[in-house]
């Protein structure tokens, strides 16, 4: 292999530890050999890769976390919001499990198809007794005072002749 | 980054605080270094770390598993700290002044030892010397340890690209080298 061939490799592959194998052993076999590529090998980890090893992790200001909850985390929300949350939590939910969205689609549909056959198998010129509650009152107290108006007649008798005749 | 548990990334996308406030002191760290790799900037940096959460908290329920929660969280990351410096890089070429303020360090930072710090500032002045893209290569195979596969992955880019933009990186980062090296024996 050439040393411009290699040299791409100890850009990219070699020190990443990306290289296996044949080329791998190559490229190792060549640096044994090579001693410009031996030195351009050992800059490169010198100054492009060893500072970054060393590099720290940073923390940010407690000020951050507080900015994020003023933000999103911590808008209270209306009562009927939360309900309007929750379905659609529970919908997004569904619609991630295809045998619960199937289920839920089938039942949707069944439904729509009874109500639509109900609505077209009831006689149109039926007459339905609509009976309005104030209505129904007045009749549901008339036959009371009728009833109770026999029943007096009864107590006291059918004034025929045969009654005054025993009594 | 700390693993976090499917449960917690279930009660944070269904809006639990402090399941969210959980996922927060796990990954803000790592989310919060990435960013200051990026934008060199620590106020840059915390905007942008802001911006990555809200975004995780508004998108976690739409979070499928497809991916690890680390990959999404590293591509919201990457992707808002690029974009954050971009417009940076726009504002510096508009104002005309360099407001790259990398040795500002927060009030925590100043605990950091004397080497630790010359560290910081040398990955600093090297990093600034690259574009952005470059920038998250780096940050993901030096700093991160990620394989070029995962990085790809992460910047949703051929694993190709990623071999070349690390190549060009590394190359810039000598002749950086380089160029100071003559400056030194001048």
């Amino acid at each position: 292999m050439k040393c411009k061939k290699i040299r791409e490799l100890l850009l990219t592959d070699y020190p990443d530890g990306e290289l296996k194998g044949r080329l791998k052993n190559n490229v190792e076999e060549h640096l044994g050999e090579c001693l410009k590529c031996r030195q351009f090998e050992h800059t490169i980890r010198k100054k492009t890769i060893e500072p970054f090893k060393k590099a720290i992790s940073m923390k940010p200001r407690g000020s951050v976390w507080n900015r994020i909850c003023e933000a999103t985390v911590f808008e209270k929300r209306q009562p009927s919001e939360n309900i309007l949350n929750k379905l659609k939590d529970l919908l997004h939910r569904i619609c991630l499990r295809p045998m619960a969205a199937f289920t839920l689609a089938t039942v949707i549909i069944g439904v729509l198809i009874l109500t639509v056959t109900a609505i077209k198998l009831q006689p149109k010129n039926q007459k339905v007794a609509i009976v309005q509650p104030k209505e129904g009152i007045e009749y549901l107290t008339n036959l009371i005072e009728e009833e109770e108006y026999f029943s007096i007649d009864e107590n006291d008798g059918y004034n025929t002749a045969i009654e005054e005749y025993f009594f | 980054m700390e693993d976090i548990s499917k449960n917690i990334i279930d009660r944070a996308g269904r809006g639990d605080a402090q399941a969210f406030e959980m996922m927060y002191k796990a990954t803000s760290d790592f989310i919060y270094t990435i960013a200051l790799r990026i934008t060199n900037n620590h106020d840059n940096a915390e905007d942008v770390t802001q911006e990555v959460f809200i975004k995780v908290y508004k998108n976690l329920k739409k979070f499928r598993f497809h991916s690890s929660l680390k990959t999404w969280i590293y591509r919201i990351a990457l992707n808002t700290a690029i974009n954050a410096c971009r417009k940076e890089s726009k504002k510096i070429e508009r104002m005309g002044e360099n407001t790259i303020d990398m040795n500002q360090y927060p009030a925590q930072e100043k605990k950091i030892d004397k080497n630790k710090k010359a560290n910081e500032k040398r990955i600093a002045s090297l990093l600034k010397i690259l574009n952005p893209d470059q920038r998250a290569c780096i940050v993901l195979r030096e700093i991160e340890g990620l394989n070029y596969k995962e990085i790809s992955e992460v910047l949703k880019v051929n694993i190709n690209t990623v071999r070349s933009r690390l190549k060009r990186a590394r190359e810039a980062l000598l002749a950086y080298n380089k160029g100071k090296e003559r400056e030194n024996e001048m």
